[in-house]
């Protein structure tokens, strides 16, 4: 019984959010690293150096934009489906789960004897 | 020192008569000096006389005799001027007016007598440079015509402000001494402590001031060189060390999210919206979890020894989702470890003629608990689940079980250990024990032959359960009906009683109805229907009683209706049993036996005998077999009997 097809999509996209944040990390060591060769003396890294820190700033803007949308989509669906409110939910219904079972094994017990 | 060998020259000339105290340099300097500002000028006056003097002579670049004049006090000074105004002057004569007048006549014959020298430039130079020096002097050595002007408060004014600036330059150079003198100390202890003020040496401790000339050296070019490298050097190690530093974060933060990515779509996929989860806290690895309730709070259970309250936690070694009861950690810290028990029932036959029991039905493993490696993915979780469920409801049972069987001692009812009841028949033994989960169990488990009993014993264990969930529909409809009462109520468990335990009654009742009902049947056998001819015994068909009282209370809440259908179908097995028998005797009455038993475990025999003219003649109870027995043969003996033979 999975989640329905809007929360899956929630998760992935707060998933790809995740992933984007991480890139975020991996640009930045590219970032530093192609730094470190240009100190070195090394010119030739430098548009590759340009290059890593606009995936940086790529990566970091595109986390805070789904970040943003996330947010708002939580805004928007206050009152739908979040209820504005903190409910503890019970767990009802689990005497008539257990009756259904033990009436299934009734039923078998019955059955075989018969 | 020109200007000043040139006034007291000048002056000098002039001879003793006149005195221009205003333009002796020595007076003006020196005097402010020497006496202490904030001090009383009378009280001073004789210490201040003789510090002048010796200060004076020796710090006096002329031999100026004038600048005695001023240091004396005015009764020296008083005599002095009027001496040199000729005999005959008072000092009270004197006048600011006329002295203008003097000093204004000197000049003029200054400048007749000597062309050169001009009084007023020489006033004007000292003037200038002294005001360059100390502005506030200007007032003393300015001519007497601006002197005039000066008011008594102005003077008091610039009084204090001379006093201030004095206080502070005593300040400061106080302060300098104590420096140089704390400074000192380090090199030449003894001589500094004597200069050390009091305060400083109680609060600093010597030789803690410390100066050093370091020559600066101007590097060379190959150090320069070397430095530049060095800090290149450290430059770019740091740049490769945060490289490196972010690049680990980075694939730690990669195995994480792995392992996050997977738990969520594992949760969204396996969970569904039965099940009830909320934020919690995994206590054991402190990290913020999910938790899963699956116990039978909510459904009714009044059972709190355990909350029911499992964690979903990823097991990233197996990559799956794990449902651990959040009490199994205390348990293990307190030494128990296995807490999956589950009841076990089991029937002993008693052998004849032996005081022995042997085995003849036991309920067998449940299926749910036999680890199965098959199953994975959203199986495998409802797996887990069913499984907590299976086993606090067990529990559970297990404890309102004891709890019921505490009252049930005289009915052969014996609690042998936390684990075990015993029910002992007089043909057979029941024992409902909770079983540990083990490995021996599981292996076991389909080895054992069928035996005749085992469908009597799973049987029984299935009423167990179905009794316990109409205690858990009985709790819940109580709730519902305070709650309509009290809203306040619903949160306070403890404000309902706990619902009477009626597990083992009923299903004990059904047997023990069984061999009473067959013992009555005897006793009815051996002293009617053997005495008497004829007679014939019937049982009487119960009719569809309802006695129960709150059925008949109007209830509009639907789900009380609900629970109230569904608590009724359990009505035959939850009244307390009861047999009708009709036993009629050939034209002597009937006598009408009913069977009943007022908490499942005992048994009364009403009797009631009714003669042939439909009159009731006798109409009691029993509650031992033995009085039935003397009371029907009484009863046949005397009055059928006796009617036969009438006949």
């Amino acid at each position: 019984m999975p989640q329905p097809e809007f929360i899956q999509e929630r998760l992935k996209s707060l998933n790809t959010i995740d992933d984007l944040l991480l890139a975020t990390l991996l640009h930045a060591s590219q970032a530093v690293g192609t730094i470190e060769e240009l100190k070195r003396g090394n010119e030739n890294m430098k548009p590759q150096f340009e290059n890593h820190a606009r995936s940086f700033y790529n990566s970091l803007e595109e986390a805070t934009v789904g970040l943003r949308r996330e947010i708002k989509h939580l805004d928007e669906n206050v009152g739908t489906r979040l209820l504005p409110i903190n409910v503890n939910k019970r767990a009802t219904g689990q005497d008539n789960d257990k009756i259904r079972e033990q009436f299934d094994k009734l039923e078998n017990e019955l059955k075989e004897s018969s | 020192m020109t200007e000043e060998g040139a006034n007291g020259r000048q002056t000098e000339d002039d001879g003793m008569r006149k005195i221009p105290l205003a333009i002796d340099p020595n007076l003006i300097r020196l005097i402010p000096s020497f006496v202490p500002p904030a001090n009383d000028q009378d009280a001073e006056e004789k210490i201040s006389e003789e510090a002048q003097k010796s200060m004076s002579s020796a710090q006096s670049l002329v031999n100026n005799p004038y600048e005695s004049f001023g240091s004396m006090p005015l009764d020296q000074l008083i005599p002095i001027i009027l001496q040199s105004r000729g005999i005959g002057s008072k000092f009270a004569d004197l006048s600011e007016d006329t002295l203008m007048e003097e000093i204004a006549k000197e000049s003029n014959t200054q400048v007749d007598t000597d062309g050169d020298v001009n009084m007023d430039n020489t006033e004007f130079a000292s003037d200038a440079d002294q005001q360059a020096i100390k502005p506030q002097q200007i007032e003393d050595s300015s001519p007497e015509d601006e002197e005039s002007h000066v008011t008594q408060e102005q003077f008091q004014q610039l009084k204090l402000n001379t006093a201030q600036s004095l206080n502070l330059a005593l300040n400061e150079s106080s302060l300098a001494l104590e420096f140089v003198s704390l400074l000192l100390s380090s090199v030449r202890p003894s001589a500094a402590n004597a200069s050390m003020s009091p305060f400083l040496k109680k609060t600093v401790p010597p030789a803690s001031l410390n100066a050093e000339k370091i020559p600066a050296e101007k590097p060379k070019d190959t150090e320069i060189l070397d430095r530049n490298l060095v800090t290149k050097g450290w430059k770019l190690r740091s740049l490769e060390e945060s490289r490196i530093l972010l690049k680990e974060t980075h694939k730690a933060l990669e195995t994480s999210l792995e392992t996050e990515h997977s738990y969520w779509s594992k949760v969204a996929h396996y969970i569904s919206k039965k099940d009830v989860v909320f934020k919690m806290k995994d206590k054991e690895t402190g990290e913020k979890s999910l938790g899963l309730k699956y116990g039978y709070e909510d459904s009714g259970s009044t059972y709190r020894q355990e909350r029911g309250i499992a964690i979903l936690r990823h097991n990233a070694n197996k990559d799956n989702l794990e449902v651990i009861p959040s009490e199994k950690r205390q348990q293990s810290a307190l030494g128990k470890d296995n807490s999956e028990k589950f009841m076990r029932v089991r029937i002993f036959n008693k052998i004849q003629e032996e005081d022995d029991y042997v085995l003849s039905g036991e309920t067998s493993l449940e299926d749910l608990l036999v680890p199965n490696s098959i199953t994975a993915g959203e199986n495998d979780i409802r797996r887990q689940i069913s499984k907590l469920q299976f086993i606090i409801f067990e529990k559970e049972l297990m404890f309102h079980l004891k709890k019921e069987s505490e009252n049930l001692i005289s009915y052969g009812v014996t609690i042998e250990n936390e684990n075990k009841v015993t029910v002992e028949f007089p043909t057979e033994k029941m024992e409902f024990e909770m079983m540990k989960l083990n490995d021996d169990l599981i292996m076991n488990h389909q080895q054992d032959a069928p035996k005749t009993n085992d469908r009597k014993a799973s049987l029984i264990l299935v009423m167990l359960r179905l009794l316990l969930v109409v205690m858990f529909k009985k709790q819940l409809k109580k709730k519902l009906l305070t709650g309509q009462k009290d809203f306040n109520a619903n949160s306070k468990v403890s404000r309902f009683p706990e619902s009477e335990a009626l597990l083992l009654r009923p299903i004990m009742g059904k047997f023990r109805h069984g061999n009473y009902l067959n013992l009555l049947q005897k006793v009815i056998e051996t002293y009617i229907l053997e005495e008497v001819e004829g007679s014939t015994v019937v049982r009487v068909a119960l009719g569809n009683f309802r006695s129960n009282e709150d059925y008949d209370e109007p209830t509009y809440d639907k789900h009380i209706v609900k629970l109230d259908r569904e608590i009724r179908l359990f009505d035959q097995i939850l009244q307390t049993p009861r047999t009708d028998l009709l036993v009629s005797l050939p034209a002597s009455g009937k006598i009408e036996f009913s069977l009943q038993s007022s908490n499942y475990c005992n048994a009364t025999t009403s009797v009631k005998y009714i003669d042939a003219t439909d009159s009731t003649v006798f109409d009691t109870k029993f509650s031992n077999f033995k009085e039935l027995e003397d009371f029907l043969h009484f009863i046949v003996s005397e009055y059928v009997k006796s009617n036969t033979a009438q006949v």
